[in-house]
């Protein structure tokens, strides 16, 4: 990005002098303020998906097959749910947290304009979803090694190759990417008006009702079905760029007229 | 299981909940504790590399290719013919894979006896055809069946069967029954979306009995338990 901006002295609108500031290097700042200025959100990310390492590594589906009534075959199912839901957990909060006014408060104490706020933000929900990825994938790993000591013979249920593995990233990254820039829109929203949100809740139960009354397939199923139908990595991202993009262009239109209060 | 994953979300959400506002009061950010930056990006790279570490270390512990045959879709279905076949007395062409054991004997007195010592279950699919045999004999072949869970075959599936002929008598003898315990971990769905394969449950489960083909004579009388077995008609 080559653009720059000049801050203008805000008062009365007279320019007492220019300040040119180049809006990379403010974004720089920016996401970097906003990533590691508070440990929280790298504490919670660690904590979180701990917790979802153990949940997934104690918890199994246990079932049971029996043929003419007697039981013969006895499974164990193990697998790393509990961890990605650990995950869209950490991703929506920590967004969330993103959003809150006061860290949009402190964006103004750099020398920045909406724009750079808007597209730090953005690019530090990118990070976390990317960082966010990474470690779950890697964690759903360590459940396989934690369940494999205490099972002996454990049967992994499918082994990727390393092109497989770099494709199931980038899935994840997609699914967490979708989920952080939700739940800042959900936080902006909630600023903008404190009924947009619950107006919503209510227009979401209403369409579901009718949904339901008129026997036209759920919206909510459409849309998981959209996203889960996908198996070609190309399109998939086509559709995450896409979603994203709408909700990001969401969080622009509600933010771009706030005012900035200290 | 639905009711546990949604108790650990709204606990998640409390603490969640509970943590931004005991911390952020009045727009101010309140730190739990006292982390630096450079201390925040060590934390992040030390649980970056141990979660790297223990995903290498798990690559080599499991093993790439465990001691069990994966699901194989083409010997289900040469196995689905093969009963086809058997089931409309048709025992020509019958793949040589197959075949575990033949007999040919010969009965001394007028009647044959098909004896199952399991209680409450028959642990073969028996097809009896009656017709002409080789020097008016019983013949009997034994094929193997297989069992299917979450793509692999179990192992020594039914290897306990043991087909016991006395002079005019044939008993399938008690098995042990003891019950098979399979522990499996499976990828989350997101972890597998962009799959060429993807894991469907239903398709990877199967079982199939072994079964025992037997061809009587009709100058030899049959006593069964026509409930237990197939009578084929030749």
């Amino acid at each position: 990005m080559k653009g720059r901006c000049i801050l203008l002295n805000r008062e009365g609108g007279s320019t007492m002098g220019f300040n040119e500031v180049s809006l990379i290097e403010t974004v720089k700042k920016q996401v970097r303020f906003k990533l590691f200025s508070s440990p929280s959100i790298w504490l919670s990310l660690v904590g979180i998906q701990l917790f979802g390492i153990i949940l997934s590594s104690a918890i199994h589906n246990p079932s049971s097959m029996t043929t003419d009534g007697i039981t013969l075959t006895r499974i164990s199912m193990y697998d790393s749910t509990f961890l990605m839901v650990m995950s869209y957990i950490w991703i929506v909060t920590s967004s969330i947290g993103l959003g809150v006014s006061s860290m949009r408060r402190i964006d103004f104490t750099f020398v920045s304009t909406r724009l750079s706020q808007f597209i730090s933000s953005v690019v530090a929900l990118v990070v976390l979803a990317a960082v966010g990825a990474v470690t779950a994938y890697l964690g759903s790993g360590l459940v396989s090694l934690i369940i494999n000591l205490f099972h002996s013979g454990l049967l992994v249920q499918v082994n990727f190759s390393l092109m497989e593995h770099l494709v199931n990233v980038t899935g994840t990254f997609g699914y967490l990417l979708m989920f952080a820039a939700a739940g800042y829109l959900a936080v902006c929203l909630y600023q903008l008006n404190r009924f947009v949100l619950p107006g919503m809740l209510v227009l979401y139960g209403g369409v579901m009702y009718l949904s339901s009354e008129f026997e036209v397939k759920s919206p909510s199923l459409q849309v998981i079905r959209f996203f889960e139908e996908e198996m070609s990595i190309m399109l998939f991202l086509l559709k995450v760029i896409a979603v994203t993009a709408i909700l990001l262009f969401g969080v622009w239109l509600v933010t771009r007229n706030q005012e900035v209060s200290s | 299981m639905n009711w546990f994953i949604v108790l650990v979300i709204l606990l998640n959400l409390s603490i969640v909940s509970i943590v931004l506002k005991k911390f952020m009061i009045r727009g101010e950010t309140k730190l739990p504790l006292k982390v630096g930056s450079l201390a925040t990006k060590g934390m992040l790279v030390g649980y970056f590399g141990i979660l790297f570490g223990f995903t290498i270390a798990a690559a080599f512990i499991t093993p790439l290719e465990p001691s069990y045959d994966k699901f194989n879709a083409e010997e289900i279905e040469r196995f689905d013919e093969l009963f086809t076949k058997l089931s409309g007395g048709e025992d020509e062409g019958i793949p040589a894979g197959f075949l575990v054991e033949e007999w040919s004997k010969s009965v001394k007195g007028k009647t044959f006896k098909v004896v199952n010592e399991n209680p409450n279950w028959m642990p073969l699919t028996v097809f009896i055809v009656r017709g002409e045999t080789n020097g008016g004999k019983v013949e009997a072949s034994l094929y193997k069946g297989f069992h299917v869970i979450n793509e692999y075959v179990v192992r020594d599936y039914m290897d306990d069967i043991e087909l016991e002929w006395q002079e005019d008598r044939l008993t399938i003898k008690g098995l042990k029954n003891e019950a098979i315990t399979m522990s499996f971990f499976k990828h989350d769905f997101v972890f597998q979306q962009l799959e060429e394969e993807r894991f469907t449950p239903s398709t990877a489960m199967s079982e199939q009995y072994p079964i025992l083909y037997i061809k009587v004579p009709d100058s030899v009388e049959l006593e069964v338990d026509e409930g237990a077995v197939h009578i084929v008609e030749s």
